[in-house]
């Protein structure tokens, strides 16, 4: 972080080694008031909460098939998580897929 | 669990000369035979029909013992009680003639219900719709004659009939009381009243909870599905600079599934669609499981006293939504074969379901709601203010409670700027002498 803008007194400061921790003090009071009010609002109208049918439905499953192909290696990447991933939200659906053909 | 491999595609339903659905008449809650199935990619599942209100009269049962056409359901008592006799009638499990759970690897092809080809008699239950919300509410104008809407609380008026539902295969009765539902109202509310509107706060009365039956489909699929896509194996991270880096493995992977599901429900209210920018219907979700498997067959008198929602959404036509509700339980079966590529995680880009046999049965399902209508609320995607209905639900069976609790935006934002300022200065005042500066202007 080479600059720290302190939005109580609008004050730009540069950052030396420990410019982190300072930096962190500066934005303490935005970030707690901007949690405060996400975390209160989402308590509030629960709009996130819905019914986790993928794990409370009854289901057995067998894996028929199973494939893993190594395409390539990546190194030096500065993201620690696949950007796009999915795999954690069932609910979103993916394109690409043959749907189901109304036939008689 | 493991299942019985399919080696030959499941049979396909030679065309008959008569199709049996032409053989009932045109009524809400039965495919035609215009309406396709198409759950399935090797073409059209063979259709059958199941029967699962054998000797049901839908609003003209009467009592086994005296005959007499009176009953109502008495939650404590967790059954029908005759207005004559006081006889009690606990009902019959609709589950055992369903035998899904032992059927479910035998399910092949489309099974509906032609008990839904009957309506639910006008001689007990009214529907009506409704001037503020257009909801479309079953009423029991025997019990009383005027009554409001259990979504908006807007006064119904008797002039706006339209034709009753579609009798459901089965139904749940309630077992929580009225006075349990209000007491699971006021603990959700506990900590969460003092950011509410004040106009909700002005007007709470928790007393106006309705019981209502909300209609829905539930589900039995025997199906495949097959997943494609990107996944990530981390194998190692290092600082440079300031910054970590990572190195990974990219793969490209594939699973294909056989899966028995069993007891998806899906919404068969097409007003109860969730769209949480627009809505809170996630709320009525939020309050699932519940035990269809104990679901009763259903009795009209079951709804005296009682709210319910008009099914407008029969089998064939909710078929997408069944699609995607059988794409979100495969993919949460993708997700248990992941392993190591969880760190990093899995991009899916192509998924599939298809369809071998699938059962359906109609059934309504009990909920305590308290209804607030939040006028000219901001809604996202939206530019013009508009009318926003809060509820708040409780599980009829489990008690489990969810609820949407309109918000005094200037309130909390004050409150949190507050907050923000008694951590913010502080802090500010030690980053401020790490720096080396004295904040004497702070004191």
């Amino acid at each position: 972080m080479s600059f720290i803008l302190v939005l109580d007194g609008f004050v730009l400061i540069p950052a030396d080694d420990g410019g982190d921790i300072i930096g962190l003090l500066f934005a303490l009071g935005p970030l707690v008031a901007f949690l405060f009010y996400g975390a209160t609002y989402r308590n509030y109208r629960n709009h996130d909460k819905r019914f986790k049918l993928e794990e409370s439905t009854e289901v057995s499953s067998k894996v028929l098939q199973a494939s893993d192909i190594f395409m390539n290696t990546v190194t030096g990447a500065s993201h620690g998580t696949m950007r796009g991933a999915n795999h954690e939200d069932p609910t979103t659906r993916v394109g690409g897929a043959e749907r189901p053909r109304p036939t008689e | 669990m493991s299942i019985p491999l399919q080696e030959e595609p499941p049979p396909q339903g030679k065309p008959s000369p008569r199709n049996p659905f032409d053989q009932l008449p045109t009524l809400p809650g039965r495919p035609t035979s215009e309406e396709k199935v198409p759950f399935s990619k090797k073409g059209a599942l063979p259709k059958k029909l199941v029967n699962h209100q054998r000797d049901a009269v839908a609003g003209l049962d009467k009592c086994p013992r005296c005959g007499s056409s009176e009953a109502e359901y008495v939650i404590e008592k967790r059954a029908l009680v005759c207005g004559s006799c006081r006889h009690e009638n606990h009902g019959k499990s609709v589950g055992e003639r369903f035998g899904r759970r032992e059927k479910l690897r035998e399910l092949e092809g489309y099974t509906a219900s032609v008990s839904s080809a009957a309506k639910i008699s006008s001689d007990v239950i009214v529907t009506v719709k409704c001037d503020g919300c257009g909801a479309e509410v079953a009423v029991n104008t025997a019990v009383k004659l005027s009554e409001k809407c259990h979504w908006c609380r807007q006064t119904l008026s008797l002039n706006n009939r339209v034709p009753n539902g579609a009798v459901p295969d089965g139904i749940l009765p309630f077992t929580i009381t009225k006075a349990e539902a209000m007491s699971h109202i006021r603990g959700f509310l506990s900590g969460r009243w003092f950011f509410a509107l004040t106009r909700f706060k002005r007007e709470f009365q928790v007393e106006n909870v309705y019981p209502i039956y909300l209609p829905y489909t539930v589900v039995d699929a025997r199906f495949e599905g097959e997943l494609w896509g990107s996944a990530e194996l981390h194998k190692r991270s290092y600082k440079q600079g300031k910054s970590t880096r990572y190195d990974y493995d990219v793969f490209s992977i594939y699973r294909h599934f056989s899966a028995l599901a069993n007891d998806v429900p899906v919404e068969a209210s097409s007003a109860r669609q969730v769209d949480i920018h627009q809505n809170t219907n996630n709320v009525l979700q939020a309050v699932q499981p519940f035990p269809v498997e104990h679901a009763l067959d259903f009795r009209a008198h079951y709804l005296n006293g009682f709210h319910s929602e008009r099914r407008d959404l029969n089998p064939a036509t909710i078929h997408m939504q069944i699609h995607n509700q059988l794409l979100t339980i495969l993919r949460g079966q993708g997700a248990l074969t992941i392993g190591d590529y969880e760190k990093r995680g899995v991009r899916w880009n192509t998924e599939l379901v298809d369809v071998e046999g699938i059962h359906m049965a109609s059934i309504y399902l009990p909920i305590w709601l308290y209804s607030f209508v939040e006028t000219n609320a901001k809604v996202k995607g939206r530019t013009r203010r508009q009318d926003l209905i809060h509820y708040i639900a409780v599980n009829g069976i489990t008690g489990k409670t969810m609820g949407s609790i309109p918000v005094n935006r200037p309130k909390l934002l004050l409150f949190s700027v507050i907050i923000g300022i008694v951590v913010g200065v502080p802090a500010s005042f030690i980053a401020l002498i790490l720096l080396g500066v004295y904040p004497w202007w702070l004191l």
